[in-house]
């Protein structure tokens, strides 16, 4: 980590990685800030909004359930306006590694309940996220650990085996035994895989003998933490990746003694560096970045392994980031300019677009989810189809990307269906600054109608306030030139301020991240 | 507007018949005939689905074995709804009771089950060879998904069979004859041709493109030149995906609502599925070979079984039954095939109310082509221990799930060769089966 940020542009980019998109006025805070960016991380580690309490409140203001509309709710109000964007948006991040979803998991209060773990849990040590993880009802439920007990011979019934898969396949160690790298260890010139059939069985074992805990009214808690339930553990002895747990071990002994193991497994530091680079920085990074980062991971400098606050600085503060470098085509140890950045999440390019134009919510008590993200977005936190997220880290689209060997996991949801449906609700939002409707979300367009008869002004605004200086030279002058051929053909101003918008939200600069 | 050269070339990439038809081996001229048509679609069931549920034994000692293996997840023998099929080692099938919908297509010999497949990389059941190799990691839903979708020895191909088959063929089309109603998925990648993804609302307007101003500024990016890897194939994406969306939603207005489908997600994917056979010859399509993929999730029945898996079972009969019925109404009964293919089995011994994942489970198949009144495979033996048990009841397929599909490519008219389709066959005695 060598990066001071110092100039606007990479400001704004950093800005784009970091929160869900800069506001009016970030840069220039940035740049400013008491301290530099040190500065600026230590402020934002120290701040913290929660989900869960801000639903109930939503809930009984308006009078209705603690439903999934209340949750959203929420999450938009935490993520458009909240003060913690760098931990917001790393728990968005995270929401997508430990996945849990509507999908199976439990309703809006569980899954507001699960997402401050990983917003409360952001910046912690990543051994105390995956036991908080692993114990949070709301993932007992989704991948079936509660209720998982000890074999039964008289009821030919066995552990269930869900949990001990995916805990291994997707939250800590991965499928394959990796180099520090990224790049898998090959034996006789194939990969090793990182764990058997035996190991997820006996995982299984030890992790028997959770259930959900009961809230005050005697009913399954979705919020507290799981409890054990002692004739449920399995108490035999079990052996996991070659590792023995001792007979007579309590359920809580032999899950602390599973968590110790991953978090230390020399896989955990590459698996998660490279997935959480990829949400939040860029879709293919250099091997020297993967490594960089998972050497913060082993030992953030002080000896501490898995501590998140050193490993998010070292993603964002990577030198390959100020020099604008990513894996070069077909995955050798060269660089490339052209194939650095990402696609932006679609959820993502919506908050940018949100933030930049200061949109607000028409009802003073909350935001309702007026995008509709999960049947328009291919995506809406905590709402994925399944364990396995949204998209393929590995997706690459045919074409250019997937003859290079490179990926754009973004590209696996921008089907023909959500891409128009993205469109349409950007058009929405755009169309919004006249809408008054309750649920309707709306934003100021006067700025834009007070200069649109002034094209330099108009074109330094939108540069300024929409793209944070970063728009190309190219769109600009489109822009600029579309907005003087309407000007002259005595076109009105609300074609005018919606033709720039529109050609804006879709274009390729607005969508992509560099 | 003024189509500039970059925009004529990345319109025709959604749109160019070339580019579908790319007639890079010869084989298959016979296809440009529109007479002949012939379709594939595959029914995925998401998470594995417990098979041994799904088909059940209605012989009584056959019957027992399940009993005893499945203890409180067992069906009652009399709920079974008998088929008129049976095993190659004769022993009586039936249906999970919520799947009645589908008895008359077995009755009609336009049904069958292929019994106790999956994936294999080489024979286990009767090959004699203590240390066979098994497939890599068994029972992980991504990468068994993959395998159904790849080959059982192409799992780190970028392409799936479906799109490498038809890379071989000269389909014709405007619109990709591939075509996915369940987002995107491995089976249909390939080097030529985009496949289609859509949902089974198929297409609709771009509200915000009902004005000259912002149609133009739209197109304005499909013409760009970008520096960036990602903003340049943006465009191409934002291109395709706009033009695609242009003529579907064209073709689709064009033909009406048919009559009875189920209103379930499932009903919803094969009624639009049989809308795009309907209007198969429409300009926009040009279609004479088809391939389609739909897809329900729900079946990692880990817990609280019982339920939620009759009422997925009764929605894929439902909708499976209604999409025989069009077929037959169209007369297209015998050029169309539907089949399902799920991540895997589920394991005989249960969890406490729901059950792990396993290994072999059954595919259903079905069509006029298919060669019903029989099942495929042998019934296995459930016993504990048994030559059929992996581990405490996961069960090892007997026939491969690269035979059954190599079949379906074989009546698809896939003249390519089999064994470089699907690498796995050369283990085995016969590249395909007689089911079809």
């Amino acid at each position: 980590m060598v990066t001071t940020i110092n100039d606007p542009e990479q400001a704004a980019k950093f800005l784009y990685r970091a929160t869900f998109g800069p506001k009016h006025g970030d840069v220039e805070k940035l740049l400013d800030f008491d301290g530099g960016i040190e500065g600026w991380f230590e402020d934002q580690f120290a701040r913290q909004n929660m989900h869960l309490n801000l639903a109930r409140k939503v809930a009984e203001e308006t009078g209705e359930p603690l439903n999934e509309s209340a949750r959203m709710s929420a999450w938009w109000q935490r993520t458009l306006a909240g003060g913690d964007q760098l931990r917001q948006r790393v728990a968005f991040a995270l929401s997508q590694i430990f996945v849990v979803s509507n999908n199976g998991g439990p309703g809006g209060e569980g899954l507001a309940s699960y997402y401050d773990v990983l917003v409360r849990q952001a910046f912690g040590r990543f051994d105390e996220i995956l036991k908080a993880v692993t114990l949070h009802p709301a993932m007992g439920q989704f991948l079936t650990l509660a209720g998982s007990r000890v074999k039964n011979e008289q009821n030919n019934t066995f552990p269930d085996e869900n949990y001990a898969r995916e805990v291994m396949q997707l939250f800590s160690i991965g499928l394959w035994e990796l180099k520090i790298n990224g790049q898998p260890e090959l034996a006789g010139g194939k990969r090793k895989p990182a764990y058997t059939q035996e190991d997820v069985e006996a995982l299984a074992c030890v992790l028997t003998g959770w259930r959900k805990d009961k809230d005050s009214d005697g009913k399954d808690s979705n919020t507290k933490p799981m409890v054990n339930q002692r004739d449920w553990h399995d108490f035999g002895p079990k052996t996991v990746l070659g590792v023995d747990f001792p007979a007579g071990q309590s359920a809580e002994e032999d899950l602390n003694m599973a968590i110790d193991l991953l978090y230390h497994h020399p896989n955990t530091p590459v698996f998660i560096s490279r997935l959480l680079i990829q949400r939040l920085t860029i879709s293919n990074p250099r091997r020297n970045y993967i490594e960089r980062v998972a050497k913060v991971f082993i030992d953030d400098g002080q000896g501490v392994r898995g501590n998140m606050k050193a490993v998010i600085k070292a993603i964002l503060l990577d030198e390959d980031l100020i020099a604008g470098l990513a894996m070069a085509d077909y995955q050798d140890y060269g660089s490339s300019t052209r194939n650095f950045g990402k696609v932006k999440e679609p959820v993502i390019a919506m908050t940018n677009l949100c933030r930049a134009l200061n949109v607000k919510s028409n009802d003073p008590r909350r935001w309702w989810d007026f995008p509709g993200l999960q049947s328009n977005f291919g995506q809406a936190p905590l709402q994925a189809p399944s364990v396995f997220n949204f998209y393929e880290p590995d997706y690459a689209p045919k074409g250019e990307v997937a003859n290079k060997e490179l990926t754009a996991p973004e590209f696996n949801i921008h089907s023909m269906d959500s891409m128009r449906r993205i469109s349409n609700k950007m058009w929405d939002l755009i169309l919004s600054h006249r809408y008054t409707n309750e649920r309707h979300w709306t934003w100021d367009r006067s700025p834009l109608e007070n200069r649109v008869d002034k094209p330099d002004e108009y074109m330094a605004w939108i540069n300024e306030r929409i793209f944070f200086g970063l728009m190309s030279d190219e769109l600009h002058h489109y822009l600029k030139d579309l907005l003087i051929d309407m000007t002259d053909k005595n076109i009105g101003d609300d074609r005018r301020t919606f033709a720039t918008l529109f050609a804006i939200q879709c274009s390729p600069d607005f969508r992509c991240q560099e | 507007m003024k189509l500039s050269r970059r925009h004529f070339l990345k319109g025709t990439a959604a749109l160019g018949a070339t580019s579908v038809a790319p007639a890079l081996t010869g084989l298959n001229m016979a296809h440009a005939n529109q007479d002949d048509y012939k379709a594939l679609v595959c029914i995925f069931l998401f998470g594995g689905n417990d098979a041994y549920n799904m088909v059940i034994p209605t012989d009584d000692d056959a019957y027992q074995k399940y009993e005893q293996a499945r203890r409180n997840l067992a069906i009652a023998q009399s709920d079974l709804v008998p088929l008129n099929i049976a095993s190659d080692n004769g022993v009586k099938l039936g249906l999970h009771p919520s799947m009645a919908s589908l008895k008359s297509a077995f009755a009609e010999d336009s049904a069958t089950v292929i019994v106790n497949s999956g994936q294999l990389v080489e024979p286990i059941i009767g090959a004699n060879t203590p240390n066979s190799r098994v497939p890599d990691f068994l029972m992980a839903h991504n990468l068994q998904q993959t395998m159904w979708q790849s080959g059982a020895e192409n799992m780190n191909d970028k392409l799936g069979w479906a799109g490498r088959m038809v890379q071989d063929m000269n389909l014709s089309g405007s619109l990709s004859p591939l075509m996915s109603l369940n987002g995107e998925q491995k089976w249909l990648r390939n080097n030529h041709v985009e496949p289609l993804v859509m949902t089974s609302e198929g297409a609709g307007d771009y509200t915000g493109l009902n004005n000259s101003d912002r149609l133009g500024a739209m197109r304005r990016h499909f013409d760009e030149k970008y520096a960036n890897l990602f903003a340049d194939n943006y465009s191409t994406a934002m291109a395709s995906r706009y033009y695609e969306n242009d003529a579907l939603e064209e073709v689709l207005t064009s033909v009406g609502d048919l009559d009875g489908f189920p209103q379930t997600g499932l009903g919803d994917m094969l009624h639009t599925t049989a809308k795009l056979i309907k209007v198969r010859n429409a300009a926009s399509l040009q279609h004479n070979r088809q391939i389609f993929f739909v897809g329900l999730g729900g079946f990692d029945t880990h817990k609280d079984q019982a339920g939620t898996h009759a009422a997925l079972l009764g929605q894929v009969s439902d909708a499976l039954a209604a999409f025989y019925q069009e077929m037959k109404a169209q007369g297209l009964s015998d050029k169309v095939t539907a089949f399902t293919m799920s991540d895997f089995g589920r394991r005989i011994m249960a969890n406490d109310s729901g059950t792990d994942h396993g290994w072999a489970g059954h595919q259903i198949v079905v069509g006029g082509a298919v060669k019903g009144g029989r099942a495929y495979g042998n019934w296995p033996d459930l016993t504990p221990g048994s030559e059929y048990d992996y581990n405490n009841g996961r069960l090892i397929p007997e026939i491969a799930a690269d035979q059954v599909n190599a079949t379906l490519a074989n009546w698809f008219d896939y003249q390519g060769d089999l064994e470089t389709l699907f690498p796995s066959l050369k283990m085995f005695p016969q590249n395909t089966l007689d089911f079809i």
